[in-house]
C-alpha cells in the first residue's frame, strides 16, 4: 500500500503535467454511494421522473450487462472495478439557458476551460455537462426558430419522447457489447439532436464533457437525427480531474442520417491519465447520406472506440478520420468499422498514432461487404509513428469481404520518424526537439486542417505539450 | 507404398507402439510418440472463440475414428541436368541414419504448445528428412512428392518433413502432397532450420483430393545470414487450414513467405502467416494472392511481430485477393505488432475482380472475353511465381496453376 | 588577405564505416565563389553533408574551422543558427508541414524570435518567392511533397536568401533543372551574394558555372581535391572529362604519398 503522502504527492506531480487537472470541491444534490444495483437504476429513473418504459429499457440492460462477460480481445480491463464507482451524480437541479443561473463552482470550471467564451465566438450552440447531468444548454435562436432541437438527452426525452422513442437504441442495440448495455441501463445526460429537413446548421453544435468526482462513471447518451437533405457537425469535448484512483467514461452515440444528409461528428479526447474510457459510437447512413467520424484521442489511461458506420441504402458514404497519442501508462485501442450493406456505398479510413514514452497505440478496425453489396468502394490507410525503443504500435485490421464487384485497399506502415526530415529541419537552424514536434504536427495535419481554427490550434498546443522533452 | 493400419486410431498407446515398429523406428523415437500423446490428451481443443478459428471450425481435424495411412514419399529432382548426390530420405529412416538431427526427440523434447503438432507427432506416419550439405550449392530442385492413394474412409496421414540446411549450403526443396478421393484428414508438419548463411527455397504444393481437410503447419528458423524463400501452393483439399510461422533468430537473417490460392466449388482456405523478429537487423516479406472461384471462401491472416530491441528491422506484408464470382468470400486480417521503433513495417491488403481497364485493353487487342480473363489470372499468379528463382521450378508451377485454372473456369 | 571563412584540413570522412573522404583541404574566404567538382562517387555529397553536420557522416579525421571556430560538435541547428547553409541536392518532404510556418520557424530560429515580425516575415516571403518565380500558393503547400525537381532547387534558394548565410553550400543544385529553371535559380543565388558570403558550388557539370562565376575550381577524385585552379579548369575537365583523373588519382590508382 503506497503511503499517502507519496501517492498525494504523485497526483500532484501528475496535475502539473495536466492542465484540466484540477478538481472542484464536491455540493451535490445527490450523489449515489459505490456500485451498481437495481434499486440505484430504479432511484436515477425515478430523480429524472421518466416514462415507465425507460425504466424498462434500463433494467433489462442491467441484466445484459451482468450476464456479458468483460471483453479480452482488446485492451487491459482488469483495472475496472464495477463496485467501485459512483453510477450517478447529479450536481444540479436542471439544465440552466442563463449562464448566470449555473451553480458558481461549475461555472468557475467552465470558465478555466474557456466554453463560454468559445461560445460568443464561433459556436450556434453549447451543453455543457458536469458529472452526470447537462448543467448548461443554449442554441442560437435562429436555429431554434428553424425547428433545430439541440437538447441534453434527459429534456429530449421530456419534452419529445415519442422520437427519443423511436430511434433509442436503433442504432446500438443494448446487447451490443458489456459498456453498451451499462450505458443503457445507468444513461444519464448526452445531446439530442434532431436537424429538420433542409436545415444546414453552418456553424457547429458543442458538447462539452466534465468529470469532476473520483472514482466517477460518466455515461452519458448522445443521439443525433438529421432529417433529408440537413446538416450538421457537432463537437464534443472532455477533461477530468487527476485522482489517484481511476474513473469511468462509458458512453454511447448513436447517429441517424437520413436521405441525402450529412453529419459531422468531431471528438477531441483530452481525459485525464486516469479515465478508461470505453466508447460505443455507431451510424446509420441512408440513401446518399454522408457520416464523417473526426475522433481525436489524446488523454485516457485507456480507450476502447471504434466509431462505425453502417451505410444501409445506395449512395451513402462512411468516413473516419482519428488520430491517437498514446504516452506513458496509455493504451490508445481505436480504430473504425464500415460495414456496407447496400451497393453504391464508399468509405475511407484515415489513421494515424503516435506512441511514446512506453504508450502503446492500437488500430483496431473493420471493412465488412455484405453478399448483396456491390460497387463497393473502401480505402483504409493507417500510419503509425514510434518515438522511442520503449513504445508499442499494433494494427488489427479486420477485412470480410461477401462481393466480387468491390475495389478495397487498406495499407498500414510503422515507423520511427525519418532522420533525414529531422536533419533537414535542423539545418534549417529547428532545435532538434523543435524538428521532432513539427514533424508530427505535420504528420497530423490530414486531422487538424479539418478542425475549427480555434481546435487546430489548441490541439497543436496539446502535442507540443505532451511532445516537450523527447529528446533524450 | 501406402499401408493402412488395422485399427481405428484411438488414444491408447498400443496404437503409437504398433505404428513405431511398423516404421522400424529406435525406441527413443518412440518415447517422443509417448510424450505427444500425453500432450494431445492433456492439450485443450481449440475453441472457435480463438482468433486463429473463427473462420474455420477446429472440430473438422479430430482424428479419433479414423484409420492411419502410412506413405513413404518418393524423391526425385526436377529440371535437367547432372544428378545430385542424395540429400533427402523417408524421415523414419533418418530417425537412425542422421540422429544428429533429431537432438529434440531424443531429449525429451519437444514442448507442444498446439493439440494439432501433438497429433502429428503421436501418430507420425510419413514424411522426409533433408539435410543440405555445409558450403554446397545444390543446382536442381529436389522434389518430394507424398501421395496418399486409394485408401479406407475415413483416413488419417501425418506426414513430419524436416529440413536441415547446414552453414552456408543451398537448395531448393519442393514438396507435394496429394490423396486419393475419400474422407482424409492430413496434418503435415514442416520444420525448416537454416544455420548461419544457408539459403533455402522451400515450396510447398498442397494439391489434396476433393474429400481431404487439410492441417498444415510451417515453422522455421533462421540463424544469422540466412535466406529463406517459401511458397505455399494452395490448389486442392475441402477445407484447408495453415499455420506458417518464420522465426528470425539471428541477424540479418532474411524471409519470404509467398502465398498463392487458387480457391474454386465450395474450397474453403485459411492461412495464417507469422513473422517474429526477435533480433535487430532481420528483414522478412510477404506475398499472398488469392484467387476465389465459385462459392469459395479464403481467409488470409498474416502478422509481423517485432520484439522489443529487434531494431532495424524491416518488414512487408502484402495480401491481394481477385474474387471471379459473385458467390466467393474472401477475409484479410493483415496485423503489425511493433514493439521497436527504429523500423520500417509496412502491409497492405486490396480486394478487386477482374481489372475493366486490362480486360478492355485485352479486347482491344482482339482477344476474346474469357481469354482476357485467363491472362488476368495468369498475370495474378505469375507475380508471385516468378519471385522464384529456376527456370525449371517456375515452369513447373506455372503448369500446376494453369491446370487448376482450367479446371476450375472450363473450357 | 582576409581572414578564411571556411578552412578544412585533412578531412577524414566516414559513412557507416566506410571511407569517403581521405585528407581533403580547402579555404574559403569572404566574397570567394569555390566550385567543387568531380565524377560520381568521388565524394561531394558526403561534403556538403559533413559540413552541414549530418550524424550520419562521422569525421574521422581532420578538423573544419567556421568562422576560426572548429564546429566538429556542433548540432545541425547550431551550424544554421551561425550562418552555414546546405541548398540539399535530394530536399526531403515535410509532410503535412507548410513552407510558410516551417519558414517562419527557421527564420526565428535563425535571426532571434524577437526579431521577427509575423506581418513583415511575410512581405519578406512574398518578395523573395517573386523573385525565384515561386506561386505565392506555395506558401501554403507541404515542405517539398510533390514538388517537382525545379520546385524543389527553387524553394532550397528561396530558403537560402530568406536564411541570409555566411556561407552558403549548393550540392548539385543544378541537377534536374532545365535551362530556364537554371537561369532563374542561379539568378537568384547571384542577387545574394554578398562581398562577406562564402559559397561552394558543388557540381558534376560546368553548365551551372555558366551563371555562377567561381573564383576557384577544384577537382574532387576519390575522396581529395587532386586538382585546384582557376574558372578555365572547369572548361578544361568540360572538355577531357574526368577519366584520366580516375586514372591517376581514383580509388584503384597507386597510393598517393602523404603530402605529395
Amino acid at each position: 500500500m503506497a503511503d499517502a503522502s507519496t501517492e498525494a504527492a504523485i497526483v500532484q506531480q501528475i496535475r502539473s503535467d495536466y492542465q484540466y487537472g484540477f478538481s472542484d470541491a464536491e455540493d451535490y444534490v445527490f450523489k449515489s454511494g459505490k456500485g451498481l444495483t437495481r434499486e440505484l437504476i430504479m432511484e436515477i429513473s425515478r430523480i429524472k421522473q421518466e416514462p415507465e418504459w425507460m425504466l424498462e429499457i434500463r433494467l433489462k440492460a442491467f441484466e445484459v450487462f451482468k450476464s456479458k462477460p468483460m471483453p479480452t480481445w482488446g485492451a487491459d480491463l482488469s483495472g475496472i472495478d464495477f463496485d467501485d464507482i459512483h453510477y450517478y451524480v447529479r450536481p444540479s437541479e436542471k439544465a440552466e439557458t442563463d449562464w448566470d443561473d449555473v451553480p458558481e463552482y461549475i461555472k468557475n470550471t467552465f470558465d478555466r476551460l474557456g466554453i463560454p467564451e468559445a461560445e460568443r465566438k464561433f459556436l450556434a450552440g453549447v451543453s455543457a455537462q458536469y458529472e452526470s447531468e447537462v448543467v448548461y444548454h443554449s442554441i442560437r435562436e435562429d436555429l431554434e426558430k428553424l425547428g433545430v432541437i439541440f437538447l441534453d438527452m434527459d429534456g429530449a426525452l421530456r419534452q419529445f419522447p415519442e422520437i427519443v422513442r423511436q430511434y433509442f437504441g436503433t442504432v446500438i442495440p443494448m446487447a451490443d457489447n458489456k459498456f453498451a448495455a451499462l450505458n443503457t441501463a445507468v444513461w444519464s445526460g448526452g445531446s439530442f439532436i434532431y436537424v429538420p429537413e433542409g436545415v444546414k446548421v453552418d456553424i457547429p453544435l458543442q458538447a462539452y464533457f466534465r468529470i469532476n468526482a473520483q472514482s466517477m462513471g460518466q455515461f452519458e447518451r448522445t443521439l443525433i437525427i438529421t432529417a433529408p437533405g440537413s446538416f450538421v457537425h457537432y463537437i464534443e469535448g472532455c477533461t477530468a480531474p487527476v485522482y489517484s484512483k481511476d474513473s469511468l467514461h462509458a458512453a454511447v452515440v448513436e447517429l441517424i442520417a437520413l436521405e441525402g444528409s450529412k453529419i459531422r461528428y468531431t471528438t477531441i479526447q483530452n481525459w485525464s491519465n486516469n479515465v478508461y474510457n470505453l466508447v460505443t459510437k455507431r451510424a446509420k447512413a441512408f440513401r446518399n447520406a454522408a457520416v464523417e467520424w473526426i475522433d481525436g484521442n489524446l488523454g485516457s489511461k485507456i480507450t476502447m472506440k471504434y466509431p462505425a458506420i453502417f451505410l444501409m441504402e445506395e449512395g451513402a458514404r462512411g468516413e473516419v478520420l482519428s488520430i491517437a497519442f498514446a504516452g506513458k501508462g496509455q493504451h490508445q485501442d481505436a480504430g473504425a468499422k464500415m460495414v456496407h450493406l447496400a451497393p453504391h456505398t464508399s468509405s475511407t479510413v484515415l489513421s494515424k498514432s503516435i506512441s511514446k514514452d512506453g504508450g502503446r497505440a492500437s488500430y483496431r478496425g473493420l471493412v465488412k461487404v455484405l453478399p448483396k453489396a456491390e460497387k463497393i468502394r473502401s480505402n483504409v490507410r493507417c500510419d503509425a509513428l514510434i518515438l522511442d525503443p520503449e513504445s508499442r504500435s499494433d494494427t488489427y485490421p479486420t477485412m470480410d469481404i461477401g462481393n466480387q464487384d468491390v475495389h478495397i485497399g487498406h495499407e498500414a506502415t510503422v515507423s520511427k520518424v525519418g532522420d533525414e526530415q529531422v536533419f533537414y529541419l535542423m539545418s534549417r537552424g529547428l532545435s532538434e526537439d523543435d524538428a521532432i514536434t513539427m514533424i508530427v504536427n505535420g504528420f497530423f495535419e490530414p486531422f487538424t486542417k479539418e478542425l475549427p481554427l480555434e481546435y487546430a490550434v489548441e490541439l497543436n498546443r496539446l502535442i507540443k505539450l505532451e511532445m516537450e522533452g523527447s529528446v533524450g | 507404398m501406402t499401408t493402412m493400419a488395422d485399427d481405428m486410431l484411438n488414444l491408447e498407446p498400443a496404437s503409437i507402439e504398433a505404428l513405431s515398429r511398423q516404421m522400424g523406428e529406435p525406441d527413443w523415437a518412440l518415447e517422443a510418440r509417448r510424450r505427444a500423446l500425453a500432450a494431445f490428451v492433456e492439450l485443450p481443443c481449440p475453441e472457435r472463440t480463438q482468433e486463429a478459428w473463427r473462420r474455420t471450425r477446429p472440430d473438422l481435424f479430430d482424428p479419433q475414428g479414423r484409420r492411419i495411412a502410412r506413405v513413404t514419399p518418393a524423391f526425385d529432382l526436377l529440371g535437367e541436368g547432372e544428378p545430385e548426390p542424395p540429400v533427402g530420405m523417408p524421415f523414419e529412416q533418418a530417425l537412425s541414419h542422421e540422429p544428429g538431427d533429431f537432438q529434440d526427440l531424443r531429449q525429451g523434447g519437444p514442448v507442444f504448445q498446439e493439440k494439432d503438432s501433438a497429433m502429428n507427432a503421436a501418430w507420425r506416419s510419413g514424411g522426409a528428412w533433408v539435410g543440405i550439405p555445409r558450403d554446397r550449392a545444390l543446382g536442381r530442385p529436389l522434389r518430394i512428392a507424398h501421395e496418399v492413394p486409394a485408401f479406407q474412409a475415413p483416413g488419417a496421414f501425418f506426414p513430419h518433413t524436416r529440413i536441415v540446411g547446414r552453414r552456408h549450403g543451398k537448395a531448393t526443396v519442393v514438396e507435394s502432397f496429394g490423396s486419393a478421393e475419400g474422407d482424409l484428414l492430413a496434418a503435415p508438419v514442416v520444420d525448416l532450420h537454416l544455420e548461419e548463411g544457408a539459403s533455402l527455397q522451400y515450396v510447398l504444393v498442397s494439391r489434396w483430393g476433393e474429400g481431404t481437410r487439410a492441417l498444415t503447419r510451417l515453422q522455421a528458423r533462421l540463424e544469422r545470414n540466412s535466406q529463406l524463400k517459401v511458397l505455399f501452393l494452395g490448389l486442392g483439399g475441402a477445407t484447408t487450414k495453415a499455420f506458417l510461422t518464420g522465426n528470425l533468430e539471428g541477424e540479418g537473417a532474411k524471409s519470404e513467405f509467398l502465398g498463392l490460392v487458387f480457391a474454386s466449388g465450395g474450397q474453403h482456405f485459411d492461412v495464417d502467416t507469422l513473422q517474429n523478429h526477435h533480433v535487430p537487423a532481420g528483414s522478412s516479406d510477404v506475398l499472398f494472392n488469392c484467387a476465389l472461384n465459385q462459392a469459395s471462401h479464403s481467409v488470409f491472416t498474416g502478422n509481423i511481430f517485432v520484439a522489443p530491441g529487434a531494431q532495424k528491422t524491416d518488414a512487408y506484408q502484402k495480401n491481394r485477393n481477385l474474387l471471379l464470382s459473385g458467390k466467393a468470400h474472401a477475409d484479410s486480417i493483415p496485423k503489425l505488432e511493433i514493439l521497436a521503433n527504429d523500423v520500417r513495417c509496412t502491409h497492405g491488403a486490396t480486394f478487386t475482380t477482374y481489372d475493366q481497364d486490362q480486360q478492355f485493353y485485352l479486347q482491344s487487342r482482339g482477344l476474346q472475353d474469357a481469354d482476357a480473363r485467363r491472362l488476368i489470372i495468369t498475370g495474378f499468379f505469375q507475380e508471385v511465381i516468378e519471385r522464384l528463382e529456376g527456370p525449371s521450378l517456375v515452369a513447373w508451377l506455372a503448369g500446376l496453376m494453369q491446370d487448376k485454372m482450367e479446371a476450375s473456369l472450363g473450357t | 588577405m582576409s581572414d578564411p571563412l571556411l578552412k578544412i584540413e585533412n578531412l577524414h570522412v566516414a559513412v557507416e564505416g566506410k571511407q569517403i573522404l581521405r585528407g581533403l583541404n580547402l579555404v574559403v574566404r569572404p566574397g570567394e565563389i569555390h566550385a567543387i567538382m568531380g565524377p560520381n562517387g568521388s565524394g561531394k555529397s558526403t561534403l556538403s553533408n559533413a559540413l552541414m553536420g549530418h550524424p550520419n557522416y562521422q569525421v574521422t579525421d581532420g578538423a573544419v574551422t567556421y568562422k576560426g571556430q572548429e564546429i566538429q560538435e556542433w548540432p545541425a541547428d547550431e551550424r544554421a543558427r551561425q550562418g552555414i547553409f546546405l541548398a540539399f541536392q535530394y530536399p526531403t518532404a515535410i509532410p503535412g508541414v507548410s513552407l510558410g510556418n516551417f519558414l517562419l520557424a527557421a527564420v526565428r530560429n535563425v535571426r532571434g524570435a524577437a526579431n521577427v515580425k509575423p506581418l513583415e516575415f511575410r512581405k519578406e516571403l512574398m518578395a523573395c518567392m517573386k523573385d525565384l518565380g515561386i506561386r505565392q500558393d506555395f506558401a501554403g503547400r507541404y515542405v517539398n511533397e510533390g514538388f517537382s525537381g525545379g520546385e524543389k532547387k527553387r524553394v532550397e534558394i528561396l530558403q537560402m536568401a530568406m536564411l541570409k548565410p555566411s556561407l552558403a553550400i549548393l550540392d548539385e543544385t543544378d541537377s534536374g533543372l532545365d535551362i530556364d529553371a537554371l537561369r532563374i535559380v542561379a539568378e537568384g543565388v547571384n542577387r545574394q551574394v554578398t562581398p562577406e558570403m562564402g559559397v561552394l558550388v558543388i557540381t558534376h557539370y560546368q553548365r551551372l558555372l555558366d551563371y555562377i562565376k567561381p573564383h576557384f575550381v577544384h577537382v574532387l577524385v576519390a575522396g581529395r581535391i587532386v586538382q585546384s585552379g582557376g574558372p578555365e579548369l572547369a572548361l578544361e575537365l568540360e572538355a577531357r572529362g574526368y577519366d584520366e583523373l580516375l586514372r591517376t588519382h581514383g580509388a584503384d590508382a597507386a597510393p598517393v604519398v602523404a603530402g605529395a
